[in-house]
This record gives structure tokens, sequence and C-alpha cells, in this order.
């Protein structure tokens, strides 16, 4: 390793090394050590109704596609032909039992097998095996509560495990009413030339940008945060549940506590009628009181509450980042209670929005500006808050004014940890060396039991 | 003939005029060209494959859209654009709004359905660039003797859009 990628956060400090953002070393290294080894947001549940539906997203740096099967499982295949990579399904969505590599017709089931290899008999003579050749699938796969996530990892820990103290945030959108949520059809992606850490720092605790890159909302009637309980009466946290992830919530007065966040006239009606159901589910005071506003579900999973605008951030490239944007509501909800969530995340999030079309530009710079002679010697300050977190009985993880650095700290830590922690190659080759070491007399079998893991 | 002619051409000019005020940001003067009861929105388009065949999906009107306005809200939009801090549009950035392509595809006298394409170039600070592109589809309404914009419906031709931001209109 020529980066030393320990080196370059020190969170103790709150100091980042900014190389982070733009290094293809860092970058590649990444792709490998975070986003084939932690549990990433494919999507939701509600986009595979039926047998044979299917969407294409993104793992990393991975094209995949995630079907449904015709037995009804739903399953998730790197979007590659076997044969000379090509890429097997060139659509955003729609239902099909099976896919067809476009160069040499090798057609693979929508449970990952290879199916039809064009010339079996007669360029194959029949010498292919076509069990070897399926779709590779990922290494777990695992819905929570409606979202469906996967890894390559065949050992990382459950999903739930992942997610930790995370969810009883999450759970505030998810698991509302019976029948949890659904999402809004209508994909939005769109490119962002910044690296998707910044994205996601954004989203994991940054209340502090709110009021400057935010500032013209407020002076607007109808796009701030105005309503009938204002939000400085509210007492504000930065939340680090542990494992990278964060969120930003208020905690409404006990006095003052209506449903909902007090701008939004036609939902807070709406939760008024199902609170009660709602504090069955989550608890009086969770249902009450706990109103996350933003989050970041590590590594590049986002959301904007309220119910939700979910942000993706998929990395393509150092300072590119394509999001994918997807809105989900309370499956239970009247249409016009959808309709109003729908025109309130259009109205403010994603690239049109009032408030987010405000962000671009300055992930943009401060990526870019990880490109600069001087800039680059320069340690970016992630030191708001620093020493002075605290725990509250009442919510999980740990906690710190509104405005911090709290999550994005315990985000990079996340980072560091998995950018030094050994991958299993890398574990496999230390054993080696180690036997090598101790036992020249093993290598050959050392090197036997590799080959056959690997085949 | 003659007649499809002078109504294209009028049709044309008012298109042309209408991107020049977006051009020069003056956008107040832009607002008065739009109906009250005015439905501005640009649905997502996604590819689809459904029984072996593929095409492309254009979001319908209660999908996401990259923004699904009224008067009301694209007031709210040009008020943002004025109060200062909304940081999109510091400095302003350099836009050219090509209209082409113009066709009348039919006219009932009180409104006329039109279609158009658009290629929009947005310089931003030093050397951003960003370019959308697509079609329009309009209801022009006669009013007074001028045209106000009754409906656009903006289809952007790119799935995955190759812009930050979107702080123009189209």
């Amino acid at each position: 390793m020529s980066c030393d990628f320990g080196a370059m956060v020190d969170e103790d400090r709150g100091l980042i090394d900014r190389r982070i953002f733009l290094d293809t070393e860092v970058y590649t290294a990444e792709m490998e050590r975070i986003f084939r080894r932690c549990w990433l947001l494919l999507g939701h549940e509600s986009e595979l109704t039926n047998n044979n539906d299917f969407f294409t997203t993104w793992m990393g740096a991975d094209p995949v596609i995630v079907s449904r099967g015709v037995d009804g499982k739903i399953r998730a295949f790197l979007n590659l032909c076997r044969h000379r990579g090509g890429t097997v399904c060139r659509v955003d969505r729609g239902s099909a039992r099976s896919f067809l590599c476009p160069y040499h017709g090798w057609s693979f089931a929508n449970d990952g097998s290879l199916k039809g290899v064009p010339a079996l008999d007669v360029g194959y003579r029949n010498k292919l095996e076509l069990s070897e050749w399926g779709l590779i699938e990922v290494g777990q796969l695992a819905i929570y509560k409606g979202l469906i996530f996967a890894t390559w990892d065949k050992e990382a820990v459950s999903l739930v495990e992942y997610l930790g103290d995370m969810a009883w945030y999450l759970d505030c959108m998810l698991d509302r009413l019976d029948g949890g949520t659904e999402l809004v059809a209508g994909t939005r992606r769109w490119i962002v030339p910044c690296n998707w850490k910044h994205a996601a720092e954004n989203f994991i605790g940054d209340s502090y940008h709110g009021p400057f890159t935010h500032g013209s909302v407020f002076k607007v009637p109808g796009l701030g945060m105005d309503g009938t309980r204002p939000m400085d009466r509210s007492e504000g946290y930065q939340v680090s549940p542990g494992n990278g992830h964060g969120v930003g919530i208020w905690l409404a007065p006990e006095n003052d506590c209506g449903p909902g966040y007090g701008h939004l006239a036609g939902v807070d009606t709406y939760m008024g009628i199902v609170a009660d159901e709602v504090r069955k589910r989550l608890g009086k005071f969770r249902a009450d009181r706990v109103r996350p506003v933003h989050a970041t579900v590590f590594p590049n999973f986002s959301i904007e509450f309220p119910f939700a605008s979910i942000h993706i951030w998929h990395p393509r490239g150092p300072d590119r980042t394509e999001v994918r944007d997807l809105t989900i509501v309370d499956k239970a909800a009247p249409q016009a209670v959808k309709d109003i969530l729908r025109h309130h995340c259009m109205l403010r999030q994603g690239p049109a929005g009032t408030w987010e079309q405000d962000d671009m530009d300055n992930w943009a710079q401060v990526t870019g500006s990880a490109s600069q002679t001087t800039s680059r010697t320069l340690m970016a300050n992630y030191q708001m808050g620093r020493g002075f977190e605290f725990r509250k009985e009442s919510l999980p993880g740990l906690l710190d004014n509104k405005l911090s650095d709290i999550n994005q700290r315990a985000m990079y830590a996340r980072w560091r940890e998995l950018m030094t922690e050994p991958t299993k190659g890398e574990r496999d080759l230390a054993k080696r060396a180690h036997v090598m070491d101790v036992h020249p007399e093993r290598v050959d079998f050392v090197a036997h039991d590799d080959e056959a893991e690997v085949g | 003939m003659n007649t499809e002619i002078l109504r294209r051409l009028e049709v044309e000019e008012f298109l042309i005029r209408e991107a020049e005020l977006l051009d020069q940001q003056r956008y107040t003067e832009w607002l008065q060209l739009l109906a009250d009861d005015i439905v501005y929105w640009a649905p997502v388009i996604e590819s689809v494959e459904d029984r072996r065949q593929t095409y492309n999906r254009v979001g319908e009107l209660h999908d996401m859209a990259y923004f699904h306005d009224t008067k009301k809200t694209l007031g709210m939009r040009v008020e943002r654009l004025a109060v200062g801090g909304a940081w999109a549009e510091i400095p302003p950035s350099r836009t050219c709004h090509f209209i082409s392509n113009v066709m009348v595809e039919s006219d009932a006298g009180f409104e006329l359905t039109v279609r158009s394409k658009f290629f929009v170039f947005r310089s931003r600070l030093e050397a951003e660039e960003d370019t959308y592109y697509g079609s329009r589809l309009d209801v022009l309404r006669r009013t007074d003797g001028q045209f106000k914009i009754a409906s656009r419906k903006i289809i952007l031709a790119q799935a995955v859009l190759k812009s930050r931001s979107i702080s123009t209109f189209f």
C-alpha cells in the first residue's frame, strides 16, 4: 500500500487530508474496501411488485440487476455477461424472465443461471459447463422493512446488525403503519461533479450549512420550514448511532408535540389521524417527539425527511457522483397526502429543487479544490463539537447539539477502519507469508487450498 | 397553406421571444406569459423492457418529476432567485435557449397544441458547462390577441441528467 489511508483521517483531532476526495488510488481502494464490503441500498420492494419485475442500479462501481424471480424471490446480480463482459440488461426497469447479452447471445434466467449459449454444440462441442458460467450473485441480500439491501461480502454481519441503532431512527419513516411504505414511481437521476463522500457527509450531519447554503428558501413563504411549530423551539441533535451512520433529529417539546413537522398542513392533519397507530408501533415518545430530518446510512444512502426523499450516491469516479433519487410514502396514506408529499419533494429536492440546487456547486468546489497544489497540503476542518459529545437515555447513540461535526467524524472514522482493515485477499496473502516463514514445507498445501477456494 | 405558415411564424415568434426573456433572466416578465392555471412539468424518462419490447417510458402526472409547478410555485421559484442567497445562480449563469422544430399540432381556435425542441446551454462560474435538451409539448391559449402558455410538458431526453442542477426554466 503506497498510500497510507490510516493517516489521512484523524477523527480525534477533527482533521481530514483532502486528498481522500480526489486521489485515484484512494477511490480505487474505496470501491474494493468499502463498496464491496458494506451493505448498500438497492431500492424498494415495491419496485418489484410482480414476479419477473426487475430494475438496474449500481453497487459502488459495479452495475447490478435486481430481479424478482419466477419463484418470487428477490435476487441481485452483476449486470455482466460471464463470456466477454457484455452488459446483459441495458434498460432501467421492466419485466423479464431472462436477460440476453446482445454481443454473442448468451442468455441468463432471472435466477442467474446460464440457459442459452449459441453454438454450444458446433462451437463448444458441448464442453462448456453451463452451471459454472451463471451471473455473479451478490454475497448477501436482505430486506429491511421494504428497503432492499445487498453486500458483495458473504462474511459481512447481518443487515440488522449492520444498521444497529440506526434502525431505531429509520423506523420513524419505515415502520409507522401497517403495510409500511411504497415508492412513488419515477426515479430521478443526475450527475454531480463531486466526490460521493461530500454528498454523504452533507446529509449525515451538516445542519451548519442550512441557513447559509439554503438562505434563500427561508425568505420565501412556503419554501422554508415555516409552519405551525417553529423549529427553533425544538431541541435539535446530531446522533451518531454507530457503524459510521448518522442522523439529525428534532426533539419536539413535550408540551407542543403535535404530529408531524408543523410545516405541511395537510400532512400534519393526516399524521394526527394515524397518530395512535404510529404510537402503537413506535411507542409514544418516538411517535410524538422524535423527528428525523436528515441522515446517511454508511456509506452512500442518504435521506431527507419527512417520509422521505432517498438519495443513493453512486460513485462514478473520484469527482463524479450519480444521484439516484427515490421518494417513499406511507402505503396506506390517502392519494391526496401522497400528492402533497410528492410536490413537497419536487419543489425542494432533486436537481431543480429549490433547496438542493444550491448544494451542488458547493460539493463540486470542495471536491475540485482537492486537486489544487496548495489546497492539497491543507487539512479540512471537522472539529465542531469535538469533545462535547454526550449520551441521552431516551435516544440511542452518541449525541451532540444540532450544530456539530460529530456524525461526519464518525463517518470518516468508519471509513478509516474499512480502508485499513485487510480484505480477505490480503488476509490470505498474509496467512501464506506467515506459513512460508514458519512452515516452509507447507507452502504447497496453502497454495493448493487457495486454488480450491477460488475455484 | 399561407395561413398555416403565418400561424407557425406567429407561434415561433412568441416562443423565441419567450426564450430571450429566460436568457436575459427577466423572469417577472416571463411569468406574465403564463396562464394562471398553467401546469408546467418535466417528467423523468426511463428505459423499460416488457414482453421483450423495449421503449422509453415518460413519467405520468402522478409520478415524481424534475419539477411539477403551478403558477404559484413558479412565482416562488422566481422570487427565490431575487431574494439573495440562491447560490445556484450566484453569480448568475449565462444561458442560451435554442428553440426549434416548432410544429403546430392542432388549433382549436381558443387553444393550440404546439411541439418544439429545445437545446439549452448553461455556462456557469468560469468554465462549468451544462447542456439540457429535449422536446416540449405546449398548449398555447389565445388571450386578448396574444398567447399565454396554458400548459407545458418538458421531456428532457437524458435518462440520467448530466447536469448538477436545474436553475433555469425551459
